[in-house]
């Protein structure tokens, strides 16, 4: 399925934009809200990622029934299997290609250059043993005494799991050496691998109770919000964690969230809704 | 305990000349002071946007330090 990210002065304008570049329909566009700011004087700011419904899920080797009788269907129809995946498309990512130093004679990619670009990129067991083998070599190094274990595929993302007795060090305060870790094993993983594959790293789970966590202060400070009539801005938090406040609000009536400031002092702003 | 095992590896696994990296533990007031040498075209690497790579090992070697009650601090050196 075909993504961008598109920014306009609404959700309108930006959808808009979204279906012209992808050329379909704007009905057929299914927008995700990444970030929105109010600004003065009409600078406000929407930014969306946008992708192509599709409109019929077309399930793989036999043709669709729809087809076949024209009459009103008065039998059940089976539900259109919503195909989770998409169409595995042809190629792996070529950026491996243009780096691998071995001699090989020029490897032949007739033209697909420009699709490789669009692949997503989806996570194996063999992506999350290279990852957990990365982590542990700096744990073994620190000598901090914790264990690795893959916690399951998410996507592009391998989840990792920590454990042990040394693992509060690594969480540190407000998770920020847990931050800086993940940080720097997603860097080391784009040099090593390669690949696109990305890392969450937990332990003692960190990221569940953060998230629980945020989400209780979003709602209560929107809360307060709403009632006051005035503006609340969160402390710095890093982008992830911003998603998580932003995403707890979007069903919140009355209230609505924007990100101001520039990383990594980049604040949630809960306003009230006129 | 020395931490310049792990700088190093740090060190090593961002940069695209590891040969070329080099370590030096020196001890004062306030610790231990690990000074990072890299080939030209890699502080950069080292640093990263906004000096994050090099916070992020910060971070980490600091935590490794926390343990052995120990401080640990990094520095890069340019000409």
């Amino acid at each position: 399925m075909e993504t961008i990210e598109v920014q306009g002065k609404s959700l309108d304008e930006a959808k808009r934009t979204a279906a012209e570049k992808l050329g379909v329909e704007i009905d057929r566009i299914a927008a995700e809200v990444l970030e929105e700011s109010k600004g003065l004087f009409g600078k406000a700011v929407v930014r969306i990622r946008a992708s192509v419904q599709e409109i019929v899920a077309k399930p793989k080797g036999r043709a669709p029934k729809a087809e076949k009788s024209p009459e009103p269907a008065s039998e059940p129809e089976p539900k259109p299997k919503r195909v989770a995946k998409p169409k595995p498309e042809p190629a792996k990512p070529a950026r491996a290609v243009k780096k691998a130093p071995e001699p090989t004679v020029v490897p032949s990619e007739d033209g697909e250059d420009d699709e490789v670009e669009r692949e997503e990129v989806v996570a194996t067991d063999e992506d999350a043993g290279d990852l957990a083998e990365i982590v542990n070599e700096i744990l073994e190094l620190s000598d901090l005494k914790a264990t690795v274990k893959p916690t399951g595929l998410n996507g592009r993302y391998v989840n990792l799991e920590l454990d042990g007795k040394d693992v509060a060090y690594i969480v540190g305060k407000h998770g920020e050496v847990l931050n800086a870790f993940q940080y720097l094993v997603n860097v080391i993983a784009a040099r090593q691998l390669e690949n696109g594959v990305r890392v969450t790293l937990d332990g003692n789970n960190y990221r569940r109770r953060r998230e629980e966590a945020l989400c209780n202060l979003a709602v209560q400070i929107a809360e307060q919000v709403r009632s006051r009539g005035e503006e609340a801005v969160l402390d710095a938090l890093p982008a992830f964690e911003r998603r998580i406040v932003h995403k707890a609000l979007s069903e919140f009536d009355g209230v609505s969230t924007y990100s101001e400031g520039e990383e990594p002092n980049r604040r949630v702003v809960i306003a009230p809704e006129e | 305990m020395s931490y310049g095992p792990l700088v190093e590896h740090l060190v090593k696994s961002v940069v695209t000349e590891p040969e070329a990296v080099s370590v030096k533990e020196a001890k004062d007031r306030d610790g231990l002071v690990y000074q990072v040498t890299v080939a030209p075209n890699d502080v950069g690497k080292v640093i990263g946007k906004g000096g994050r790579v090099v916070s992020a090992i910060r971070y980490l070697v600091s935590a490794a330090a926390a343990k052995g009650r120990e401080k640990a601090y990094i520095k890069v050196l340019t000409d």
